[in-house]
């Protein structure tokens, strides 16, 4: 041991330099970590990677659905404080695209791009490492049908469109092949689509109905498969195809929670107490989650058929819209001041509340339309514009509302 | 009272008290495995721990002959390092190089309190430093071109204390 030069803390083998880390706050570990590049990896793969496991929005157990999100994969420690800034409220917010017209947008995140929609046309906006999103968008995906766009849903290379006017759109971005067809009359308003392989689902505020997509001579057309009178504000496919989970617009024996067996068309009335749902996200094949009219946000469990958690807005506003991390974080939009309610599903009461700035135009009445996040960012689409929270900002404000209840007392 | 004979990795020979060698997990395993114990001429190998570390590790051992012995217990406990005691901070007053070597020979030899105690004032001259000062601390070179180090300054700048 005393043969050739003397020893560095660097040729210490990895289990006793964990034994010094052990010593070491988390702040001194972050200062070894930007000292040295092979510190900064034992650190990172010993330390801090067992603790990001379970974080909320940051959390890697199981690679999570928001994994598929992230532009860049973050370090571990990283994640901590990025997560940390989540539940702290700490953030950087800039409004993009302002409409002077009010529409309710929708949108899609990817690792590389955010599909946005507004009126009828349907934009793809590149991510960069530099800022949230470029100004100047990609792509237009439009068609000669000009009725504004009230849902999408892109999957792989396949983008599925639905207008108010109950005509739809299949986009494939790889051959950029576009297929418009009517699905529902003109007198319908159409509330939501969804799709999984060869099998379509659009609703309109009259019924609902599952289409077959099918491919002749290059041409893709739809052919309808089932038709169902009800009346879905949100719908899901199960990722086999097998099961429609919808949320009613309305239902006035409470029962708006419901699921639809597609071959055989057996109709299930879910145990939830909700009389209409404006938003659904399936947790997994048992768990469905629900963003409801009546101040509720709430968790259900096919199983057992009752909802298992259900959590009240602290200012009693109804829930317009979810995201879902893929492992405990839901945020969740509310119909007032473009709050979103982030909630762990572990706990009974949120975690944080989200309240973007008001702008000199409008004074932040706004409900959320629509929401989408990955680790580091949050885009809120308000009524005249999106709204981007960037956790990872060096210049972020920490707001934190998660004891507003109790600062207003 | 028994003595053992312990060999350096240099070949040196340390006559030293039985029961002093046994605060050493490696040695006395070795002594109870191989049946050495009653054989006052047996020599125990230590091929990993040479003659000046070694006799460094005996003169602690010595002192702390009277200790208890650490318990299951002590790892959940808090993990403190301004506990160390006197004489402990004056036997590691010694240089960088000496004092890795230690922390080496200590896990080694599974000698749980010196093990400790070694790291813990490792920990103790990382503590409240910036990556800056625990470079020049620990002589550590700059694996970052001037570019990275700006990379890495930025990438870190949104988490840094405020």
């Amino acid at each position: 041991m005393m043969d050739g030069p003397r020893m560095s803390l660097k040729d210490l083998p990895i289990y006793c330099l964990l034994g010094i880390f052990d010593y070491c706050s988390e702040g001194d570990l972050l200062c070894l970590c930007r000292a040295d590049p092979a510190l900064e990896y034992i650190i990172d793969d010993h330390y801090f990677n067992p603790l990001a496991y379970d974080l909320l929005l940051c959390g890697h157990r199981n690679n999570p659905r928001i994994e598929q999100r992230n532009r860049t994969r973050l370090k571990n420690h990283e994640r901590i404080e990025v997560s940390k800034n989540w539940v702290s409220g700490t953030y950087f917010e800039r409004p993009y695209f302002h409409h002077a017209q009010m529409f309710p947008t929708k949108l899609c995140l990817e690792a590389d791009f955010l599909y946005i929609t507004h009126a009828g046309y349907l934009r793809k906006y590149r991510r960069s490492s530099c800022d949230a999103l470029h100004r100047r968008f990609d792509a237009e995906i439009c068609t000669s049908t000009q009725t504004d766009i009230s849902d999408f849903v892109k999957k792989n290379e396949t983008i599925f469109a639905g207008r108010v006017c109950g005509s739809c759109f299949h986009y494939d971005t790889d051959s950029c092949m576009m297929t418009e067809q009517r699905m529902h009359p003109a007198n319908e308003y159409l509330y939501c689509v969804d799709f999984v392989k060869d099998l379509y689902a659009t609703s309109t505020d009259h019924g609902c109905r599952l289409w077959q997509r099918a491919q002749e001579f290059g041409m893709t057309h739809f052919d309808q498969v089932m038709n169902l009178p009800h009346a879905f504000r949100s719908l899901e496919l199960s990722s086999d195809g097998q099961w429609l989970y919808g949320g009613l617009y309305t239902d006035d024996d409470r029962r708006a929670l419901r699921a639809v067996h597609v071959e055989s068309g057996e109709e299930l009335v879910f145990s939830s107490n909700t009389r209409s749902i404006y938003d659904l996200k399936l947790k997994d094949d048992q768990v469905i989650f629900t963003a409801n009219f009546d101040t509720t946000f709430r968790m259900f469990d096919r199983r057992i058929d009752r909802d298992v958690a259900i959590w009240e807005d602290p200012f009693d506003s109804s829930f317009y819209s979810l995201e879902y991390d893929g492992l405990h974080a839901v945020l969740v939009g509310t119909n007032r001041h473009a709050r979103v309610n982030l909630y762990d599903i572990r706990m009974k009461k949120y975690v944080q509340l989200y309240f973007p700035g008001r702008t000199r135009q409008h004074n932040g009445l706004s409900p959320v339309y629509s929401l989408a996040c990955d680790s580091q960012y949050m885009f809120v689409a308000t009524d005249h514009n999106l709204r981007v929270f960037d956790f990872k900002a060096s210049c972020g404000v920490r707001r934190d509302y998660s004891n507003i209840n109790v600062l207003t007392k | 009272m028994p003595s053992i004979k312990l060999q350096s990795s240099d070949e040196e020979i340390f006559d030293t008290d039985i029961q002093i060698a046994k605060c050493s997990g490696t040695i006395k395993t070795m002594l109870e495995d191989c049946g050495m114990e009653d054989d006052e001429n047996a020599i125990v190998p230590l091929p990993n721990v040479n003659s000046t570390i070694l006799r460094k590790v005996l003169t602690w051992a010595h002192y702390h002959k009277d200790d208890p012995q650490p318990s299951e217990d002590d790892e959940s406990k808090e993990k403190r390092t301004d506990d160390i005691i006197s004489w402990d901070a004056d036997f590691l007053k010694v240089d960088q190089g000496t004092l890795f070597e230690l922390i080496l020979a200590a896990n080694y030899l599974d000698i749980k309190g010196l093990l400790e105690l070694t790291c813990k004032t490792v920990a103790n001259m990382i503590k409240g430093k910036t990556p800056e000062e625990i470079r020049k601390t620990f002589n550590i070179k700059k694996d970052f071109t001037p570019a990275e180090e700006e990379q890495v300054r930025k990438e870190n700048e949104w988490c840094e204390e405020k």
